[in-house]
Protein backbone atom coordinates (compact mmCIF):
# COMPACT_ATOMS: atom_id res chain seq x y z
CA UNK A 1 0.00 0.00 0.00
CA UNK A 2 2.82 2.35 1.13
CA UNK A 3 4.60 1.06 -2.18
CA UNK A 4 1.72 2.26 -4.64
CA UNK A 5 1.90 5.84 -3.17
CA UNK A 6 5.37 6.58 -3.28
CA UNK A 7 5.05 4.90 -7.17
CA UNK A 8 1.74 7.82 -7.27
CA UNK A 9 3.99 10.44 -6.05
CA UNK A 10 6.99 9.50 -7.91
CA UNK A 11 4.52 9.65 -11.10
CA UNK A 12 3.68 12.85 -9.96
CA UNK A 13 6.55 14.36 -9.85
CA UNK A 14 7.81 13.17 -13.86
CA UNK A 15 4.28 14.75 -15.00
CA UNK A 16 4.36 17.55 -12.66
CA UNK A 17 8.21 17.96 -13.46
CA UNK A 18 8.57 19.72 -17.07
CA UNK A 19 5.62 22.19 -16.07
CA UNK A 20 7.73 23.67 -13.29
CA UNK A 21 11.13 23.39 -14.51
CA UNK A 22 13.26 25.90 -15.16
CA UNK A 23 14.32 26.37 -18.81
CA UNK A 24 17.85 28.14 -18.04
CA UNK A 25 21.09 26.30 -18.00
CA UNK A 26 22.40 23.71 -15.46
CA UNK A 27 25.60 25.06 -13.82
CA UNK A 28 28.03 23.28 -16.42
CA UNK A 29 26.27 24.50 -19.03
CA UNK A 30 25.97 28.30 -17.33
CA UNK A 31 30.07 27.44 -16.88
CA UNK A 32 30.74 26.36 -20.40
CA UNK A 33 28.82 29.34 -21.74
CA UNK A 34 30.64 31.35 -19.82
CA UNK A 35 33.90 30.64 -20.76
CA UNK A 36 33.21 29.84 -24.16
CA UNK A 37 33.09 25.70 -24.95
CA UNK A 38 29.61 25.37 -24.95
CA UNK A 39 30.02 24.96 -27.95
CA UNK A 40 32.24 21.67 -27.93
CA UNK A 41 29.63 20.01 -26.41
CA UNK A 42 27.78 17.35 -29.27
CA UNK A 43 23.95 17.58 -28.58
CA UNK A 44 23.46 14.69 -27.15
CA UNK A 45 21.15 11.94 -29.93
CA UNK A 46 18.85 9.26 -27.12
CA UNK A 47 16.63 6.54 -28.64
CA UNK A 48 13.58 8.95 -27.90
CA UNK A 49 14.86 12.00 -28.79
CA UNK A 50 15.72 11.39 -32.24
CA UNK A 51 13.34 9.50 -35.13
CA UNK A 52 11.77 6.89 -33.25
CA UNK A 53 9.56 9.28 -31.36
CA UNK A 54 8.34 11.69 -34.14
CA UNK A 55 5.22 12.60 -32.23
CA UNK A 56 6.91 13.54 -28.67
CA UNK A 57 7.83 17.46 -29.65
CA UNK A 58 9.48 19.67 -26.94
CA UNK A 59 6.11 20.83 -24.99
CA UNK A 60 6.16 20.39 -21.93
CA UNK A 61 3.43 16.89 -22.14
CA UNK A 62 5.89 15.69 -24.04
CA UNK A 63 8.52 16.02 -21.91
CA UNK A 64 6.25 14.32 -19.06
CA UNK A 65 5.41 11.66 -21.16
CA UNK A 66 9.23 10.68 -21.94
CA UNK A 67 10.39 11.41 -18.11
CA UNK A 68 7.05 8.63 -17.28
CA UNK A 69 8.57 6.45 -19.88
CA UNK A 70 12.01 6.52 -18.24
CA UNK A 71 10.49 5.72 -14.74
CA UNK A 72 8.87 2.54 -16.89
CA UNK A 73 12.11 1.49 -17.87
CA UNK A 74 13.95 1.58 -14.78
CA UNK A 75 10.95 -0.23 -13.25
CA UNK A 76 10.90 -2.97 -15.76
CA UNK A 77 14.61 -3.55 -15.89
CA UNK A 78 14.86 -3.78 -11.92
CA UNK A 79 11.77 -6.12 -12.08
CA UNK A 80 13.51 -8.49 -14.63
CA UNK A 81 16.59 -8.56 -12.19
CA UNK A 82 14.50 -9.70 -9.08
CA UNK A 83 13.09 -12.26 -11.54
CA UNK A 84 16.56 -13.16 -12.78
CA UNK A 85 18.15 -13.40 -9.24
CA UNK A 86 15.04 -15.18 -7.45
CA UNK A 87 13.94 -17.37 -10.12
CA UNK B 1 26.21 18.31 -13.97
CA UNK B 2 25.57 15.87 -17.11
CA UNK B 3 28.70 16.45 -19.54
CA UNK B 4 27.92 16.14 -23.21
CA UNK B 5 30.01 14.47 -25.68
CA UNK B 6 32.95 16.72 -27.02
CA UNK B 7 33.91 18.47 -23.67
CA UNK B 8 36.36 16.01 -22.62
CA UNK B 9 39.11 14.94 -24.97
CA UNK B 10 39.19 10.93 -25.36
CA UNK B 11 42.22 9.79 -23.57
CA UNK B 12 40.71 11.53 -20.14
CA UNK B 13 37.09 9.80 -21.51
CA UNK B 14 38.58 6.63 -22.04
CA UNK B 15 40.72 6.88 -18.80
CA UNK B 16 37.27 7.94 -16.55
CA UNK B 17 35.40 4.69 -18.41
CA UNK B 18 37.66 2.30 -17.31
CA UNK B 19 37.93 3.72 -13.83
CA UNK B 20 34.08 3.55 -13.61
CA UNK B 21 33.64 0.21 -15.57
CA UNK B 22 35.94 -1.09 -12.68
CA UNK B 23 33.91 0.81 -9.98
CA UNK B 24 30.34 -0.77 -11.63
CA UNK B 25 32.11 -4.17 -10.95
CA UNK B 26 32.97 -3.37 -7.52
CA UNK B 27 29.51 -2.36 -6.47
CA UNK B 28 27.66 -5.12 -8.56
CA UNK B 29 29.77 -7.49 -6.32
CA UNK B 30 28.82 -5.74 -3.11
CA UNK B 31 25.50 -5.59 -3.85
CA UNK B 32 25.17 -8.89 -5.25
CA UNK B 33 26.60 -9.88 -1.69
CA UNK B 34 24.50 -7.68 0.06
CA UNK B 35 21.11 -9.18 -1.11
CA UNK B 36 21.96 -12.83 -1.45
CA UNK B 37 22.57 -14.97 1.62
CA UNK B 38 23.79 -18.26 2.54
CA UNK B 39 21.79 -20.86 2.99
CA UNK B 40 19.10 -23.54 1.78
CA UNK B 41 16.74 -21.64 -1.19
CA UNK B 42 13.26 -21.98 0.40
CA UNK B 43 12.24 -24.07 -2.87
CA UNK B 44 15.26 -26.61 -1.90
CA UNK B 45 15.00 -26.60 1.63
CA UNK B 46 10.75 -27.91 1.09
CA UNK B 47 11.29 -30.53 -1.43
CA UNK B 48 14.66 -31.75 1.20
CA UNK B 49 11.54 -32.91 3.69
CA UNK B 50 12.96 -35.87 5.76
CA UNK B 51 16.02 -36.21 3.13
CA UNK B 52 19.60 -35.37 3.75
CA UNK B 53 20.61 -35.42 0.38
CA UNK B 54 21.00 -31.33 1.08
CA UNK B 55 23.89 -31.35 3.52
CA UNK B 56 26.43 -29.53 2.34
CA UNK B 57 24.99 -28.15 0.03
CA UNK B 58 24.12 -24.55 0.92
CA UNK B 59 24.26 -21.47 -1.87
CA UNK B 60 24.10 -17.93 -2.02
CA UNK B 61 20.23 -17.16 -2.57
CA UNK B 62 17.93 -13.92 -2.74
CA UNK B 63 15.70 -14.27 0.63
CA UNK B 64 13.01 -11.69 1.59
CA UNK B 65 15.38 -9.23 2.72
CA UNK B 66 17.13 -9.35 -0.44
CA UNK B 67 13.60 -9.28 -2.30
CA UNK B 68 12.72 -5.92 0.15
CA UNK B 69 16.02 -4.28 -0.83
CA UNK B 70 15.16 -4.34 -4.64
CA UNK B 71 12.36 -3.31 -4.46
CA UNK B 72 13.34 0.06 -2.55
CA UNK B 73 16.46 0.56 -4.77
CA UNK B 74 13.83 0.34 -7.54
CA UNK B 75 11.68 3.18 -6.10
CA UNK B 76 14.65 5.14 -5.18
CA UNK B 77 16.17 4.90 -8.62
CA UNK B 78 12.97 6.29 -10.13
CA UNK B 79 12.42 8.40 -7.90
CA UNK B 80 15.91 10.09 -7.95
CA UNK B 81 15.14 9.99 -12.07
CA UNK B 82 12.05 11.99 -11.34
CA UNK B 83 13.14 14.22 -8.94
CA UNK B 84 16.51 14.91 -11.33
CA UNK B 85 13.93 16.38 -13.99
CA UNK B 86 13.68 19.43 -11.42
CA UNK B 87 15.09 22.03 -12.73
CA UNK B 88 15.26 24.51 -9.57
CA UNK B 89 16.16 28.55 -11.12
CA UNK B 90 19.00 29.82 -9.21
CA UNK B 91 20.67 33.06 -9.68
CA UNK B 92 22.42 34.29 -12.75
CA UNK B 93 19.88 33.03 -15.05
CA UNK B 94 21.23 29.30 -13.84
CA UNK B 95 19.27 26.39 -12.87
CA UNK B 96 20.06 23.32 -10.79
CA UNK B 97 19.17 19.93 -10.68
CA UNK B 98 19.25 16.91 -8.16
CA UNK B 99 22.11 14.97 -8.16
CA UNK B 100 20.62 12.34 -5.50
CA UNK B 101 23.62 10.45 -5.12
CA UNK B 102 23.83 11.51 -0.72
CA UNK B 103 20.14 10.58 -0.95
CA UNK B 104 20.11 7.09 -2.58
CA UNK B 105 23.22 6.26 -0.92
CA UNK B 106 21.52 7.15 2.94
CA UNK B 107 18.86 4.21 1.78
CA UNK B 108 20.68 1.74 0.05
CA UNK B 109 24.37 2.31 0.71
CA UNK B 110 27.23 3.73 -0.82
CA UNK B 111 27.63 0.92 -3.61
CA UNK B 112 23.78 0.10 -3.73
CA UNK B 113 23.41 4.14 -3.77
CA UNK B 114 26.35 3.77 -6.87
CA UNK B 115 24.31 1.23 -8.67
CA UNK B 116 21.36 3.47 -8.86
CA UNK B 117 22.80 6.43 -10.02
CA UNK B 118 24.26 4.61 -12.61
CA UNK B 119 21.29 3.29 -13.47
CA UNK B 120 19.90 6.69 -13.91
CA UNK B 121 22.64 8.04 -15.61
CA UNK B 122 22.23 5.10 -18.04
CA UNK B 123 18.92 5.63 -18.70
CA UNK B 124 19.11 9.48 -19.28
CA UNK B 125 22.31 8.81 -21.80
CA UNK B 126 20.48 6.01 -23.49
CA UNK B 127 17.10 7.53 -24.11
CA UNK B 128 17.22 11.07 -23.76
CA UNK B 129 20.83 11.39 -25.08
CA UNK B 130 21.28 13.69 -21.54
CA UNK B 131 24.88 13.42 -20.89
CA UNK B 132 26.98 12.05 -23.33
CA UNK B 133 27.46 7.99 -24.10
CA UNK B 134 31.73 8.70 -24.76
CA UNK B 135 32.16 10.20 -21.47
CA UNK B 136 29.31 7.98 -19.80
CA UNK B 137 31.90 6.92 -17.33
CA UNK B 138 33.30 11.00 -16.32
CA UNK B 139 29.48 11.44 -15.24
CA UNK B 140 29.70 7.80 -13.44
CA UNK B 141 32.68 9.12 -11.64
CA UNK B 142 31.66 12.43 -11.15
CA UNK B 143 28.12 11.68 -9.46
CA UNK B 144 28.23 7.90 -8.54
CA UNK B 145 31.61 7.81 -7.45
CA UNK B 146 32.16 11.37 -5.79
CA UNK B 147 28.52 12.32 -5.70
CA UNK B 148 27.51 8.98 -3.95
CA UNK B 149 30.28 7.09 -2.50
CA UNK B 150 32.50 9.69 -1.56
CA UNK B 151 30.14 11.91 -0.23
CA UNK B 152 28.49 9.39 1.95
CA UNK B 153 31.89 8.02 3.62
CA UNK B 154 31.90 11.64 4.49
CA UNK B 155 28.67 11.66 6.10
CA UNK B 156 29.76 8.79 7.95
CA UNK B 157 32.81 10.45 9.53
CA UNK B 158 30.47 13.64 10.12
CA UNK B 159 28.35 11.14 12.43
CA UNK B 160 31.34 10.43 14.35
CA UNK B 161 31.41 13.58 15.58
CA UNK B 162 28.06 13.36 17.59
CA UNK B 163 26.61 16.09 15.15
CA UNK B 164 22.72 15.34 14.43
CA UNK B 165 21.90 13.26 11.28
CA UNK B 166 20.05 15.79 9.87
CA UNK B 167 22.64 18.08 10.16
CA UNK B 168 24.92 15.40 9.01
CA UNK B 169 23.37 14.74 5.78
CA UNK B 170 22.32 18.29 5.13
CA UNK B 171 26.37 19.22 5.19
CA UNK B 172 26.84 15.99 3.22
CA UNK B 173 24.72 16.37 0.58
CA UNK B 174 25.53 20.55 -0.16
CA UNK B 175 29.33 19.12 0.06
CA UNK B 176 27.93 16.28 -2.78
CA UNK B 177 27.58 18.51 -5.33
CA UNK B 178 30.39 20.57 -4.65
CA UNK B 179 32.30 17.41 -4.80
CA UNK B 180 31.19 16.35 -8.18
CA UNK B 181 31.48 19.72 -9.80
CA UNK B 182 35.54 19.37 -8.76
CA UNK B 183 35.85 16.45 -10.59
CA UNK B 184 34.18 17.50 -13.58
CA UNK B 185 36.04 20.77 -13.59
CA UNK B 186 39.52 18.64 -12.73
CA UNK B 187 38.53 16.24 -16.07
CA UNK B 188 37.61 19.70 -18.17
CA UNK B 189 40.89 21.02 -16.96
CA UNK B 190 43.02 17.73 -17.77
CA UNK B 191 41.13 17.57 -20.88
CA UNK B 192 42.85 20.54 -22.03
CA UNK B 193 39.08 22.53 -23.05
CA UNK B 194 39.63 25.52 -20.58
CA UNK B 195 42.16 26.09 -17.94
CA UNK B 196 41.76 24.27 -14.84
CA UNK B 197 42.19 27.36 -12.37
CA UNK B 198 39.23 29.19 -13.91
CA UNK B 199 37.37 26.14 -14.70
CA UNK B 200 37.18 25.11 -10.71
CA UNK B 201 36.51 28.44 -9.58
CA UNK B 202 33.34 28.92 -11.88
CA UNK B 203 32.47 25.39 -11.15
CA UNK B 204 32.40 25.64 -7.48
CA UNK B 205 31.26 29.21 -7.51
CA UNK B 206 27.95 27.63 -9.15
CA UNK B 207 27.46 24.71 -7.43
CA UNK B 208 27.88 26.47 -4.14
CA UNK B 209 24.53 27.65 -4.24
CA UNK B 210 22.72 24.39 -6.64
CA UNK B 211 24.27 22.67 -3.43
CA UNK B 212 21.94 24.21 -1.25
CA UNK B 213 18.81 22.97 -3.60
CA UNK B 214 20.63 19.96 -3.08
CA UNK B 215 20.92 20.18 0.63
CA UNK B 216 16.71 21.27 0.80
CA UNK B 217 15.82 18.61 -1.46
CA UNK B 218 17.29 15.71 0.57
CA UNK B 219 16.50 17.04 3.78
CA UNK B 220 12.92 16.59 2.59
CA UNK B 221 12.57 13.28 0.67
CA UNK B 222 14.51 11.67 3.45
CA UNK B 223 12.29 12.79 6.09
CA UNK B 224 9.32 12.16 3.76
CA UNK B 225 10.55 8.49 3.15
CA UNK B 226 11.46 8.12 7.00
CA UNK B 227 8.02 9.20 8.00
CA UNK B 228 5.95 8.00 4.94
CA UNK B 229 7.62 4.64 3.83
CA UNK B 230 8.85 3.82 7.38
CA UNK B 231 12.45 3.25 5.73
CA UNK B 232 15.24 3.21 8.45
CA UNK B 233 18.64 4.43 7.13
CA UNK B 234 21.49 2.26 5.92
CA UNK B 235 23.28 0.23 8.61
CA UNK B 236 26.92 0.60 7.58
CA UNK B 237 28.02 -1.50 10.61
CA UNK B 238 25.89 -4.56 9.55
Amino acid sequence: MRNKTLYFVIILIVLSASYFASSSPDGLEFVAKKLGFLNKGLIGNGIMTNSLFPAFGHDPLSTSLRGLLGVLVILGVFSIITKLLTK
Amino acid sequence: MHIPDGFLNSKTAAELGAAAATLVGLALNKVRALVTELGLAPAMAGAGNGVKSLSGKAQRFVGEAGKSYLSKMAMITSLVFATQMFNFPITHGTSGHLLGGLLAALFLGPWGGALSLTMVLLVQATLYGDGGFIVLGANIINMAFFGCIVSYFGYLLLKKTGLATNICLSIAAWASVILASLACAFELGMSGTYSLVNTLYEMVSVHAVIGIGEMIITLILVTTLRNMMGWALFNSEK
